[in-house]
């Protein structure tokens, strides 16, 4: 599944993203890519949800990518957390995860 | 850097908003649209505002839920040439500024398991000054940044 997420990554957006990716893992997706190139700008309640949805796929044996274009926040999202990996285009994340496209 | 007081600047803008998840956005956008009146303002300079401000305005909510109190958290922007100052007024029940939990590294593995925690130096980072004023009866976060000025 790829799921793209647009505008501000903030507190208010956990809700809604967490559950799009919990729906996604019950309906049996194994493999989920989330792409962040329309995405304007991350606070760190924003960073934590990238960790709570890796965390999340990871403990549910789903392999996840982050695509993002823009090099400076790609930057921001690794300096937040190293262990956070971010494809710089959708096409490396698709072949990562394999998903056909 | 000397900056005017207060009670010198030119315009004020005040929002009383619910301690909701949801009312971050709406405070971010009013913010960068006041800060941005001025034409000399920078983009990248409104993009570090919008994005410490979320940080402020984030955890006063949590300090309103944390406290289960339903009071509005009151945010105040006052502006003067370039100038911008931020006020974030929570009535959560305040921290201990030596106590904030150390976050680990970036690189440190255990660093997964910290969702939260880089709010006050992500503001540090993004504003040219923070003030943090903390008690029982809540906490005073203010935000100072001249937008004219280039980032770093």
């Amino acid at each position: 599944m790829i799921l793209g997420l647009a505008g501000d990554l903030d507190l208010g957006s956990l809700p809604s993203v967490s559950s799009a990716i919990d729906q996604a893992i019950d309906e049996g997706t194994q493999q989920i890519v989330v792409n962040l190139s329309q995405v304007d700008s991350i606070d760190s309640a924003g960073f934590g949800l990238l960790t709570t949805v890796t965390a999340q796929c990871k403990s549910a044996d789903v392999d996840i990518a982050l695509v993002a274009t823009q090099p400076e926040l790609r930057n921001h999202i690794v300096t937040s957390n190293a262990s956070l990996i971010v494809f710089d285009s959708l096409d490396e994340a698709t072949s990562a995860t394999g998903i056909a496209t | 850097m000397t900056l005017p007081n207060p009670l010198d600047y030119g315009d004020e803008v005040i929002l009383r908003v619910p301690a909701k998840s949801d009312y971050v956005a709406l405070v971010r956008v009013v913010l960068a649209a006041a800060a941005s009146i001025d034409p000399e303002s920078r983009d990248d300079r409104i993009d570090d505002l919008r994005v410490a401000v979320s940080e402020a305005v984030t955890n006063a909510v949590e300090a309103h839920q944390a406290a289960g109190t339903d009071s509005h958290v009151e945010v105040r922007c006052f502006t003067s040439g370039h100038n911008v100052e931020v006020t974030v007024r929570d009535r959560g029940e305040g921290f201990d500024p030596d106590d904030v939990p150390v976050v680990p590294d970036a690189e440190d593995p255990q660093r997964m398991f910290f969702e939260n925690g880089l709010g006050l130096p992500l503001m540090r980072r993004l504003v040219d000054k923070t003030d943090i004023e903390t008690g029982d009866e809540g906490t005073l976060v203010r935000l100072i940044i001249d937008t004219s000025l280039s980032p770093g």
